[in-house]
């Protein structure tokens, strides 16, 4: 009995920390972005560097991705990822961030990591290189 | 949102994950619970980096199976290992019927985690043909090749060996992983490899057979001849017969060493065992033990026994690196026969110097590591041991198979040097006066040759013992070969598990008839190399 506990609890374990990686490499994501973002505006105008709608969004999405990996779901998932992030994209803030990073979130989802780490780069080098105003 | 937020919401955070871990490593003991969270963290960082992939070198095996008897098999695991269900192996577009059935008990990773261990047995025809019964595991260890480079050493040293190659697996259209494909052994073992035409006797010798939901007992195999589970069609009087008498020997502790050797010899084929037992010392394994992973093949040609190196596990080592390791009742005895174990040191120092200083076995190593690189990339579903708690069955990273290939290397190289040096050791101290008389510390058994015109075979008195010299190449020749004992409180009876002989030291004086011969030479008996 106590071995039998002993191995879900081992399993939970390594479980719990695919989640907490998956989250903390999305969250460095989110940060290293917003952070580009904030580069391009006056101080007075900078937000947060963690919006927070924008990562549990994505979080969301990771996570959806990583348990339905099956199949044609993993491209319906994505989809209305992408579309819902873009409506509320046009009433929240870091206006610009929001597909990227479902994107993002997407390809972490799918076990894409280098993909991933290129597509996070090349967002990063984007937002410092645009002025502000533009987006 | 204001700055404030988000770095009270990342305290949180963070505190939440300091509190789970502590209350896991509460819970399954720091250790274990480092070990885990590091698997899965490598896991799901290091191996999505793997895009783009090559294709595989290997073989890809591609199975179907309805996924309701899947779903039914996987409910009740470990008990349903026994019970096959209808199957499909699809080659080049080719389905053919098969049936399939888990693995079932004993080893965790057989039937734990993504990837469990599976057997199809097949019709005639089949691409794998001759061999009908076909064993998927999940590979033991990290680096995967571990008994793939096993099994294939004992093939290089002309020991019997199932067939056996790495594969990647597909299931149900979705990946499974790379899997050790093997032959299940059975009557058909040499009319498969062209030795016969009909069917041999063939017994297994495993833990017992699970009739009911419950572990059974463990059985020494040498206990009884019952114990051994005949796999085979062909006739069985007389193989039943001779193993009934090889049981009897083995259980016998009053015969002598003469009388046991030749009996002893009349039941097995003892070369094909010495060149076994030297395997087991170069693949350093005591995996196959007084319970499990042995075979017994009669031969048809001979009508000797003769064992299939099963579940090799390259450097599973015995515990101090024994030279001569006790893995089971039969290997008691064949050790206390000198000759018999100078033959098999010969055979284990002649595989060291075509594996370890010719480099045979490194060129094999790195080709099997370029062949399974792709597939091992490829691989998301890499399942094991990730901790010495047998139940700790979880994912692996890149990373662990990465480290286990470099760890493998290091550690056969430090093995092999230790080992051929023990095998080869000179140094012995030699004083020569009316006797000769000799000294050493060291395991190896020593050879005197010298040159006389002597018609008849010279005597010389070594200790207490009279040798009788042999004809060699025109040289007399006598062994002297070593004594060995049971460590201090060792029980010296063949049923013991995993016990080891000792070599003690050398104190000899050696007298020859007409004095000690001016061109007496003495070298190493097992590398044929002079002592100065």
């Amino acid at each position: 009995m106590r071995s039998e506990s002993a191995r879900w609890t081992g399993t939970l374990l390594h479980g719990w920390v695919e989640v907490l990686t998956l989250l903390g490499m999305l969250l460095v994501a989110v940060v290293l972005i917003a952070w580009c973002w904030n580069r391009g505006v006056r101080p007075s105008d900078r937000q947060g560097l963690l919006p927070w709608p924008l990562f549990l969004s994505g979080a969301a999405l990771t996570l959806l991705l990583r348990h339905f990996d099956q199949g044609l779901l993993p491209a319906v998932i994505i989809a209305a990822g992408v579309m819902i992030a873009g409506v509320i994209a046009r009433v929240g803030t870091h206006r610009g961030l929001w597909i990227p990073v479902m994107l993002l979130a997407s390809l972490l989802g799918l076990g894409l990591n280098l993909s991933f780490v290129l597509l996070m780069l090349l967002i990063m080098i984007v937002l410092l290189i645009s002025a502000g105003r533009d987006r | 949102m204001k700055r404030g937020v988000g770095g009270t919401g990342l305290l949180v955070l963070l505190a939440i994950v300091l509190v789970s871990f502590v209350v896991f490593a509460v819970l399954l003991g720091p250790g274990r619970a480092v070990r885990i969270a590091v698997a899965s963290f490598l896991t799901t960082t290091v191996d999505g980096l793997a895009e783009d992939l090559p294709p595989h070198r290997l073989r890809v095996v591609d199975v179907r199976i309805d996924p309701e008897h899947l779903d039914r098999m996987n409910s009740d695991l470990p008990w349903s290992g026994g019970e096959y269900r209808p199957a499909e192996l699809v080659e080049h577009g080719v389905h053919y019927p098969a049936k399939f059935r888990y693995r079932g008990i004993y080893s965790a990773s057989h039937y734990l985690g993504g990837k469990k261990s599976f057997r199809l047995a097949l019709k005639k025809d089949n691409p794998f043909k001759p061999f009908r019964r076909l064993n998927f595991i999940n590979p033991k260890s990290f680096n995967m090749l571990n008994n793939h480079m096993g099994i294939w050493i004992a093939g290089r040293m002309g020991v019997a060996v199932p067939w056996n190659e790495m594969v990647y697996v597909r299931l149900n259209g979705a990946d499974y992983g790379v899997m050790e494909m093997y032959e299940q052994p059975n009557g058909e073992f040499e009319r498969d490899r062209k030795l016969t035409k009909e069917e041999v006797p063939v017994y297994k010798g495993e833990y017992p057979p699970v009739t009911q939901r419950a572990i059974p007992e463990k059985r020494t195999l040498w206990r009884k001849a019952s114990y051994w589970e005949y796999e085979s069609k062909a006739d069985s009087t007389v193989s039943h017969a001779r193993l009934a008498a090889l049981v009897e020997v083995i259980d016998d502790s009053t015969l002598t060493i003469a009388a046991r050797r030749d009996t002893l010899a009349k039941l097995i084929d003892m070369d094909a065992y010495a060149r076994y037992l030297a395997a087991m010392l170069v693949v350093n394994t005591k995996h196959m033990d007084q319970f499990h992973n042995q075979w017994l093949v009669m031969s048809a040609r001979t009508g000797l026994f003769y064992p299939i190196f099963w579940d090799a596990l390259l450097m599973f080592p015995p515990a101090g690196e024994p030279l001569y390791f006790i893995n089971d009742a039969l290997a008691h005895w064949f050790l206390r026969i000198p000759e018999w174990r100078l033959l098999r040191d010969r055979y284990a120092y002649g595989a060291l110097q075509d594996l370890h200083t010719g480099g045979a076995f490194m060129r094999h190593y790195d080709q099997a590591i370029e062949r399974i690189k792709p597939s091992i990339l490829a691989d998301r579903n890499k399942f094991g041991h990730v901790s010495p708690i047998p139940s700790d069955v979880h994912q692996f990273s890149v990373a662990h198979v990465i480290s286990s290939f470099a760890g493998m290397r290091a550690t056969v190289n430090a093995y092999w040097d230790r080992t051929i040096a023990r095998l080869a050791d000179r140094s012995v101290k030699v004083e020569r006066g009316e006797q000769l008389h000799l000294t050493t510390t060291n395991e190896a058994p020593l050879e005197l040759r010298w040159h006389s015109f002597d018609a008849q075979a010279p005597q010389v008195v070594a200790g207490t013992d009279t040798l009788t010299a042999e004809r060699k190449e025109g040289w007399w020749s006598v062994t002297i070969h070593r004594t060995l004992t049971l460590p201090e409180g060792s029980w010296d009876r063949p049923f013991a598990n995993w016990q080891h002989y000792v070599v003690e030291p050398l104190d000899l004086s050696v007298s020859f008839a007409a004095g000690i011969p001016n061109d007496l030479r003495i070298s190493n008996a097992i590398t044929d190399e002079e002592i100065r």
